[in-house]
């Protein structure tokens, strides 16, 4: 059995999970790596949360494998779970327990529960540790989970759509706590979410899964500098340049925009050789780049 | 073992409003006496039917409450992500599960019960024995406090069981609930069919063998639960699926371990009886019929026809104490035998004992209830009483050769003189009613008294009872009648058919067995009653039974023999003892006989007993064996 000591953290290997008739994940892989924020993007619906539930060893793969620091998800779940800190999607606190008797509960069931550190956090999400779960809002719920995920210091950190239901101030709150985090201890996190501007100064790699199939996995860095949106006149012919990795394009007058997923000098060559000096090529967002790579090849054609 | 009370603690703070509850509930059998038109003289007994019923009802409800929300419910809101979030085996989250929420029942009974119990030094556990409904269940269990023990512990935890497991095939709305639903009925049907025919021979052993069966579902009910949460964990469908699976496997193998059981027990053979007694000989040939307990086997006691000489057995039901369910033909070449089918009918079956390996062989013929029935000479046909009516049938094809109304309910003796000639010989033997002969001829289609016995009535010693007895010569149509008072009684040989004396015999003695040997000559042994030792304190002495029974009551045991043709006995004297007994005749000429010798003085002495046998002819006696 593998401690997975200096391996990654996290291993998903062409990961398949059918819910009777309905492929869930297809052959999903990705890595990741000690220290990093991986962010796993992708629609509703299209295999996030399940496969972290195979991560978290909750459900098991039809086919493939998935693996938490080298040990096997499903049979090593106990072992994987003492060195793991989860926030699931919807939290799933008994209804009536209060945050401060899940803090009881959890506590002697980890070896360095910080249950200082879990009132800290509450105070500073403003929730009382003596209210029942089912009393709190949505958002407090959500910051529970969060104190919860990281007050047993954990190696790994898994947050399943944490932003979810969230207003402006509570996510702000939320990543805030995540920065703070990773910053005092460099705890490896996987997670979730469709706040993708929220992301984007905390992720350091990008997953994103379609339909189930794993279309991205790059460093975030590396896929914004790839990613380009380019401007150019349109051709007498009606065409767009021979450029590879054109995922969308769309046709405005007598200007066309394409977007490219691997932006390179070629691509800028054989595009200036047909725009010539009224070339524009500006950088994506990562929410348009997801948006772009959600809709697919041409998904958003016009 | 941290994540095991973790969950057991959780389980128990998240749900204790039900202590408030049940202690809400307690005060009910404490102040209900006190409401308005109850019987303040009965306070004790309302306080302890009502604590108790209170408490096993609402134990037993909340169990299934609890049982059905415990995991499924959980499930249905995406609970159990949260524990299967923790560093918490699946072990310790279903077996705390189940842990909490027993505690949590059994508090809750000993909660609503306790104060009474506390308060009132009452026994609500004794009033409960004092219903009828529950001593029926009681016997059942083998004791009230088995019964109570599973009514408090364990019928709550199969509750729970069966209410998780059900609540975990409703919430999964899959289709694989119609194949539980046929598993079902495969179960109950297989279970039925496996016990029916244990029950119908052994009704101790299905009480026995169904309270395992009830004892082992839980066990199968906490490793298929368990199965579904190590298994199938967050995923309900895969759950459903293995506990599904684990259930029906582990089910079966109870009903394989039912069937497996009950073939054992029906497949007992001579060398499984712990003991063996001799049921009945057969009247010529090798064969006898031998009961006794078996080893392992729930307290059966199963039956044998034995043939002595090469050892071939057949197995026969075992009816019921003291009821010889065996039949034997004069001719010792059939024997028949009334075979239950369901709990109510019984079939009659017959082997032919001349074959090398005799097999049971079924008669068309089934009955009701049975009080007796009578094989022919060659037993061909057979003479049934039951319900009034004396039938007789042919035994292979079942035909009924005649019928009559019976109403004589007592008889000595029974038997067919010839295949078309049956005799009944009446009357009770603890009665002075006169004894009456009966004939019904088959043929002719005739009932007919043919004699009647008149008894001896003069008085006798004053405490002395009415007292008959009637012994039939096997080889000639006349019979020994013993009748009169104590001290002396009078004995006669008597034709078979009229009653009417053939020899007067005399006075003779008023107790000791009567027996005819194979060439037709009267035996009879008996103790002429000195007392050996007189210690008592009251009045009354030896005849004072408490003291009497402390110390032996020996004499002088004889023999006497009678020839063919009656005349005077030749007597033998055996010894001192306190009781003799004729066992039998194992050579021609010889009998076998038992002397008791102090078989009431268990108090100070140890019993013993001698064995001899008896010629004839000459008188000699020859010691068998002595035992200490």
């Amino acid at each position: 059995m593998k401690t997975g000591k200096n391996g990654p953290t996290a291993e998903v290997e062409k990961l398949t999970v059918r819910f009777g008739r309905t492929i869930a994940v297809d052959e999903a892989s990705f890595v990741v790596e000690q220290g990093e924020v991986y962010a796993l993007l992708g629609r509703n619906g299209s295999g996030k949360s399940t496969t972290i539930r195979c991560l978290l060893g909750q459900l098991k793969p039809g086919a493939g494998r998935t693996a938490v620091f080298g040990w096997e998800s499903w049979s090593e779940r106990k072992v994987i779970m003492s060195r793991v800190g989860v926030a699931p999607e919807v939290s799933d606190v008994p209804p009536e327990m209060t945050a401060l008797q899940v803090s009881r509960f959890a506590a002697p069931l980890y070896t360095h529960w910080d249950h200082q550190a879990y009132l800290d956090r509450l105070e500073r999400f403003g929730v009382d540790p003596g209210r029942r779960f089912s009393r709190l809002s949505k958002g407090q719920r959500k910051q529970v989970g969060l104190a919860l995920a990281l007050s047993s210091n954990p190696d790994f950190v898994i947050l399943d759509d944490p932003t979810l239901g969230l207003d402006a101030v509570a996510r702000k709150a939320l990543f805030d706590e995540l920065i703070g985090e990773l910053a005092e201890r460099g705890t490896t996190v996987l997670l979730t979410t469709h706040d993708l501007a929220g992301i984007e100064g905390v992720a350091t790699r990008v997953g994103v899964i379609r339909e189930g199939r794993m279309v991205v996995d790059e460093d975030l860095e590396v896929l914004k500098a790839g990613f380009r949106r380019v401007r150019l006149p349109r051709p007498e012919d009606g065409g767009i340049p021979k450029v590879s990795g054109i995922l969308h394009s769309s046709t405005t007058g007598d200007t066309v925009e394409v977007i490219v997923s691997d932006f390179d000098e070629t691509a800028e060559m054989a595009c200036r050789e047909v725009a010539g000096d009224r070339l524009e090529i500006s950088g994506l967002s990562l929410e348009e780049i997801f948006i772009a790579v959600s809709n697919g090849p041409d998904g958003g054609a016009s | 073992m941290k994540g095991f009370f973790a969950i057991v603690v959780r389980e128990l703070i998240d749900r204790r409003a039900v202590f408030a509850a049940a202690a809400f509930a307690a005060l009910i059998p404490i102040l209900l006496p006190f409401a308005p038109n109850m019987a303040v003289s009965f306070a004790s007994d309302i306080r302890e039917v009502t604590a108790l019923g209170m408490g096993l009802g609402l134990a037993w409800i909340l169990a299934l409450f609890l049982g059905a929300g415990m995991i499924g419910g959980e499930m249905a809101q995406g609970g159990p992500g949260f524990f299967f979030s923790r560093p918490v085996s699946g072990s310790a989250i279903w077996l705390g599960k189940v842990a909490a929420n027993w505690l949590l029942v059994v508090s809750v009974e000993a909660i609503v019960v306790l104060p009474v119990v506390v308060l009132f030094d009452s026994d609500p556990f004794f009033a409960l024995n004092s219903y009828g409904w529950w001593l029926a269940l009681e016997h059942l269990a083998d004791g009230p406090a088995l019964l109570m023990l599973w009514s408090v512990m364990g019928m709550p935890l199969l509750l729970i069981l069966l209410a998780h497991t059900l609540g975990i095939m409703w919430r999964a709305r899959s289709a694989w609930i119609a194949l539980d639903a046929g598993l079902f009925v495969v179960f109950v049907v297989t279970l039925w069919f496996a016990v029916l025919p244990v029950a119908l021979e052994v009704p101790v052993a299905v009480i026995a063998l169904m309270c395992g069966v009830v004892l082992t579902v839980p066990v199968v009910l906490v490793f298929a639960g368990w199965a579904q949460v190590s298994w199938g964990r967050t995923d309900l469908q895969r759950g459903y699926r293995v506990l599904s699976m684990v259930m029906w496997a582990l089910l079966a193998l109870v009903i394989a371990g039912v069937v497996g059981y009950g073939a054992r027990i029906r497949s007992v053979a001579p060398d499984d009886l712990l003991q063996a007694w001799l049921v009945e000989s057969a009247p010529r040939g090798p064969w006898v019929e031998i009961d006794g307990p078996t080893a392992g086997r729930l307290s059966f006691e199963a039956t044998f026809l034995f043939n002595l000489e090469s050892e071939v057995y057949l197995r026969v039901p075992t009816w019921r104490s003291g009821f010889t369910s065996v039949a034997f033909a004069p001719n010792g070449e059939r024997a028949a035998w009334l075979k239950p089918i369901d709990f109510k009918r019984m079939q009659l079956h017959f082997a032919d004992l001349g074959e090398d390996r005799p097999r049971p062989r079924e008669t068309p013929l089934v009955f009701d209830s049975v009080h007796r029935f009578i094989l022919s000479e060659a037993g061909d046909r057979v003479a049934v009483f039951e319900n009034g009516t004396l039938s007789f049938f042919e035994v292979e094809t079942g035909n009924l050769v005649f019928a009559t109304r019976w109403e004589w309910q007592w008889i000595r003796i029974d038997r067919f003189i010839s295949d078309s000639l049956f005799r009944v010989t009446t009357g009770y033997r603890a009665s002075a009613e006169p004894i009456e002969i009966i004939e019904v001829d088959l043929e002719a289609r005739t009932v007919e008294t043919t004699g009647i016995v008149v008894l001896q009535t003069e008085n006798g010693q004053e405490d002395g009872s009415w007292w008959s007895e009637v012994t039939e010569d096997p080889i000639r149509d006349r019979f020994c009648l013993v009748e009169g008072l104590k001290p002396k009684r009078r004995w006669s040989i008597r034709n078979g058919r009229t009653g009417e004396i053939q020899v007067d015999l005399g006075l003779g003695p008023d107790e000791g067995p009567v027996f005819w040997s194979e060439d037709g000559r009267l035996v009879r042994a008996s103790v002429d009653k000195s007392h050996l030792a007189e210690i008592s304190d009251s009045a009354s002495g030896i005849e004072d039974g408490s003291s009497a029974r402390d110390f032996a009551e020996e004499g002088q045991a004889w023999i006497e023999v009678l020839s063919v043709e009656g005349g005077s006995w030749r007597k033998w004297p055996l010894g001192s003892a306190v009781t003799v007994s004729i066992n039998g005749e194992p050579r021609p000429a010889e009998v076998s006989v038992t002397l008791d010798l102090n078989p009431l003085s268990f108090k100070v002495l140890e019993p013993r007993e001698r064995s001899v046998t008896v010629n004839l002819d000459t008188g000699v006696i020859r010691e068998v064996e002595e035992s200490g």
